[in-house]
């Protein structure tokens, strides 16, 4: 029951926004931040800029799309096809909740 | 979003483009340009043949930054596309060096027509100071714009090879001053360059395979 529950030690803790999960693991987070701040990349930019190897960088980014926050997108450059990833507009909202949220949560230890 | 969250952004975005201008082929360029410069001046002093050729090769000097990246840097750094802010600030760099490149020409041109009144004492030394003058402070904006410092260093270095030349045609006995000046500057840009390229080369090795790995 919601009255046996223990009172918090920062009652304005139950307001403060959730921390988005999906974001909040750092290879991730790290990866969004790239993409915020370009238009978009191909995945050999994106694991120079992150240090990542192929197959950590490959699953962050699939679980990235399954939350509908990265789309792959197919062009061709020449005869050859050539994949780009960028943020969605969600992925772009949720990026900006993520830091809002995190600054509300830091500033409460304040 | 705050001040502190905003510069971390840039940092981000600074530090994204600062990885694609880390190959040393503009530079390379520019180095390019400084020597042609320097063995077409070589050529007019020493009257071995027509010199207005050599401008031709400055006209493809672009190719050398079109190839290497083409070739060597995206099969290395892969494709990215920066967001509205760069590229306006590219547009901006732009309109700097069309501008700067026109004001330099009008200065040459009025000075050449005698309309700026310069006394002859120093008049050997005023245009190539204000030529000088006007190539750093366009290389240094050009390096303010693309975040690459190494622009300050090469603006320096046609600053310096521009002022070298009456100094040297004054006290020294070269039959190609100019010729002397520009190409040492065009090497040390290039040997600079060449260091940058290396750089690159070794820490982005080729890919032996396609690192378009599929998303899971």
């Amino acid at each position: 029951m919601p009255e046996d529950r223990p009172p918090a030690v920062i009652p304005a803790i139950r307001t403060t926004p959730a921390i988005d999960r999906i974001i909040h693991e750092p290879a991730r987070y790290q990866l969004m931040a790239v993409l915020y701040v370009i238009e978009s990349a191909d995945f050999l930019f994106l694991r120079n800029q992150t240090g990542m190897t192929d197959g950590n960088l490959s699953s962050h980014l699939a679980k990235l799309e399954k939350a509908g926050y990265v789309q792959v997108k197919k062009e061709f450059v020449g005869k050859k096809p050539h994949t780009m990833l960028e943020l969605t507009a969600k992925g772009r909202q949720a990026f900006d909740a993520y830091r809002a949220a995190m600054q509300a949560h830091l500033e409460l230890g304040s | 979003m705050d001040t502190n969250e905003e510069n971390d952004l840039q940092a981000i975005e600074r530090r994204a483009f600062q990885s694609t201008q880390d190959d040393g082929f503009l530079e390379l360029q520019f180095g390019a340009i400084l020597i042609i410069l320097g063995i077409t001046a070589y050529i007019d002093d020493t009257g071995i043949f027509n010199h207005y050729y050599g401008y031709l090769f400055i006209l493809a000097s672009p190719l050398i930054v079109l190839l290497g990246k083409r070739y060597i840097t995206l099969p290395r750094l892969g494709r990215v596309r920066f967001g509205l802010d760069r590229q306006m600030r590219q547009a901006k760099m732009t309109l700097i060096l069309v501008a700067s490149v026109l004001a330099g020409l009008m200065i040459f041109i009025l000075g050449a027509m005698g309309v700026i009144p310069i006394p002859n004492t120093v008049r050997p030394y005023v245009m190539p100071a204000i030529i000088a003058g006007m190539l750093f402070l366009t290389l240094a904006a050009m390096g303010y714009f693309m975040n690459n410092w190494r622009f300050v260093i090469i603006g320096a270095v046609f600053a310096g090879s521009e002022l070298a030349i009456p100094i040297l045609r004054l006290h020294t006995d070269l039959v190609s001053p100019a010729g002397v000046a520009l190409t040492t500057g065009g090497v040390l840009i290039t040997i600079m360059a060449a260091g940058v390229l290396a750089r690159f080369l070794r820490d982005h090795p080729r890919q032996e395979f396609p690192t378009e790995a599929p998303l899971a």
